[in-house]
Order: structure tokens, then C-alpha cells, then sequence
């Protein structure tokens, strides 16, 4: 399997370790080379520094050939921009964009991609956890693991 | 009616667009993410500026995207321009969308992704200057051609006489030769049976004792 991930902030390099230590062969693109080295050493996924904006760097990181792109920057439009062309102009089949907007992630819905919105995820998480306390880590389920 | 034109933008590009459709009584309506511009714009500008992230539906539709025309996404961000353009299309059912880009490849990458329509300032700007390059390298070859060989560009308008006929129909003189044709954005090698088009711009290669005559026959035939 061959994973692409488009951001290197928190979520984007954790992501992209997980995966390279189970194996998986990934490609990481941040425009910030500094950030790019912050990823352990240890890290066997590929650093490609370059501007997600421009189709190029995409082009560049092979993402035609990817089995799964997760377009996890910071900012929701360039998100949005990654995974509609990984999945329009790359025809990658499982394309994954994180949108901070729970407005935007309705609008976009109709998409062929996957949406996290980490603002939805978490509030859902805090109000099932609020709401009915007496279901034992019924949302947290590391809490649950630990418990258990 | 008024055309109602919704611009989602910044610098001076959005200030300058917003005064041009302005001036083309076009009902505009601005949208800035910065505070200050908004502030500075909306007492330069006599129309209505919201302050706002455009690329958030809330801010597209309280500068009312849901009754505009057209709308314009010329922020300095390809990905934002391309995200206010689908949300005005697929959310507010815009029927115009531009979106200005500065990467050339977006171009048509943004217009399979639902854009009306893609503007490259990057691609008008190395047009233009290529284009002017071209001109000047024919008439760089014009004195290496033989003395006093003029290289002319004639635009042919509708009224001219050569728009609508053919190239052997011309009794153009004999030492002058159409040696191409600009049409849009091709370059065209025309034979005798070349038919003109209103637009068109001819490129003769023609003596100085002829030119006068040349240009008058394609202009007025005779």
C-alpha cells in the first residue's frame, strides 16, 4: 500500500508514522522543510517538501499511483483542494480531507471522500460522554481500554 | 437590471475589480477577510463590504451570494478561490463563478471541479509578453530578408474589406506576402484559399513601396 499524506503538523506526521510502522510505504509533503525534520528519524516514509497548492508537488509525490492520499494541512479550502484533485484528476479511490468548518463538511457531503471534522467528532465524543455518564466510557474509548 | 457581482478578494486587485464593475453600473457587493482593509474599502467604496472569511458560507451569504449574478474569487489563494467558487455554485447556485489562479495548471484542474471559469494571471501576463517577443523576432528577420522589407500587423475589423473573403481573392500587390494570421490564440500559415475573419490579424511581409497599398486592399479592398 502506498499512502500520501499532505501536511505535517500534529495529526499529519502521527498519521504518517503509524502507517510507515505497519509497513505501509508513505510520502509526506509539507512546505516547511523545518517541520519535515521535526518527523523522528526513524521515520522510513519519504519527506517531500513543496507547496500542496501547486500541482506539481502533488505530481511530484506520485500521488497517481497512491492507494489512499489524507489531506490533513492546517487550513480546510487547501484540504478540500488536495482531495478533489487526488480523487478527480489522480483517481485515487480512498481520499480522506480534514475540514475544521462543520458548515463546509455539510456542504461538502456530496463528495466522494471521506470527511473528518474534528470539531464535530469531538463534540459529538463530549456530549454522548456528558449526556449519559452512566454508560461506562460509552465515548472514551481509551478510558474504556484502561478500565477494562 | 443591474448585474449583482460578489468579489471575495484582497489588495489591490479586489479594490480595483470592484471599482471596474462599478463603473459598469454593476450592483456590487464586496467580501474581505482583513479588518482594516474592510474598513479602508467600504469608505472608498460606495457599496457594501462584509467582513469575513469568504471561504465560509455565512459570510457568502451575508454578502447575499444567494441573489448574485456573478461571483469573483480573487483572493491571493488558489485552494481558497477554488472553495468559494463551489460553495456559490453548489450552495447558493450561482450561475457565474470566476476564480482567478496563480499556479497555470489549475486552470483546467479548477473547470473539471465545477468552475465556470479559470483566469491564470501567470499565463495572460507570459502570453502577452511571448506574443510581443514573436512580433519583434519577424521584424528583427526583416532586414536580414533584403533591404527594406517591412513586417506589418494588420487587425482586420468586420467593416474591412478582407473579413469574409479569401486570401486569392485579394489582388494584394506583388511583392507582398501574408506570411501568417493570428486568430484567438493560434498562429495560422494561410494558403490562397485562406477564407479572413472579422479579428483576425494579418501579418504581411511587404516593401515599403507597396505597404500603403496592401493595407488599403485588405482594409478596403482595392
Amino acid at each position: 500500500m502506498f499512502v500520501v499524506v499532505v501536511g505535517a503538523g500534529r495529526f499529519g506526521s502521527l498519521a504518517a508514522q503509524a502507517l510507515a510502522e505497519q509497513g505501509v510505504s508513505v510520502t509526506i509533503i509539507d512546505q516547511s522543510l523545518d517541520i519535515l525534520e521535526t518527523l523522528p528519524e526513524s521515520f522510513s516514509g519519504f519527506r517531500l517538501e513543496g507547496d500542496a497548492a501547486e500541482l506539481e508537488t502533488l505530481k511530484r509525490s506520485r500521488m497517481d499511483e497512491a492507494d489512499v492520499v489524507l489531506a490533513v494541512t492546517e487550513s480546510d479550502s487547501l484540504n478540500l483542494l488536495v482531495a478533489q484533485l487526488a480523487r478527480e484528476l489522480f483517481g485515487v479511490t480512498r481520499v480522506v480531507a480534514r475540514i475544521f468548518d462543520p458548515v463546509t463538511e455539510s456542504v461538502y457531503k456530496h463528495l466522494d471522500v471521506t470527511i473528518l471534522c474534528p470539531t464535530t467528532l469531538g463534540l459529538d465524543n463530549l456530549l454522548s460522554g456528558l449526556l449519559n455518564p452512566e454508560k461506562p466510557g460509552g465515548s472514551n474509548p481509551s478510558k474504556e481500554k484502561k478500565d477494562g | 437590471m443591474a448585474r449583482r457581482v460578489l468579489i471575495a478578494g484582497e489588495g489591490r486587485l479586489l479594490y480595483f475589480l470592484a471599482r471596474r464593475f462599478q463603473s459598469s453600473r454593476s450592483e456590487v457587493t464586496v467580501i474581505c477577510p482583513h479588518l482594516k482593509e474592510a474598513e479602508r474599502l467600504s469608505r472608498r467604496l460606495k457599496c457594501l463590504v462584509v467582513h469575513g472569511d469568504p471561504t465560509q458560507p455565512r459570510f457568502l451569504e451575508e454578502a447575499g451570494a444567494g441573489k448574485a449574478d456573478d461571483v469573483i474569487a480573487a483572493t491571493g489563494r488558489d485552494e481558497d478561490n477554488l472553495v468559494i467558487c463551489q460553495l456559490a455554485a453548489q450552495h447558493f447556485e450561482v450561475l457565474h463563478t470566476v476564480a482567478v489562479v496563480q499556479d497555470p495548471d489549475f486552470v483546467d484542474a479548477f473547470r473539471k471541479l465545477g468552475v465556470g471559469a479559470v483566469i491564470s494571471t501567470t499565463d495572460m501576463l507570459a502570453r502577452l509578453v511571448e506574443k510581443r517577443t514573436s512580433l519583434e523576432g519577424l521584424e528583427d528577420l526583416a532586414p536580414a530578408a533584403g533591404q527594406g522589407v517591412i513586417v506589418s500587423d494588420v487587425l482586420l475589423k468586420e467593416t474591412d474589406h478582407a473579413a469574409g473573403h479569401r486570401l486569392d481573392t485579394l489582388e494584394l500587390p506583388e511583392s507582398c506576402l501574408v506570411g501568417s494570421v493570428i486568430r484567438g490564440e493560434k498562429m495560422l500559415i494561410p494558403k490562397g484559399d485562406f477564407l479572413f475573419a472579422p479579428g483576425d490579424r494579418a501579418i504581411i511581409l511587404v516593401t515599403p513601396e507597396v505597404e500603403e497599398e496592401a493595407i488599403r486592399i485588405l482594409k478596403e479592398g482595392r
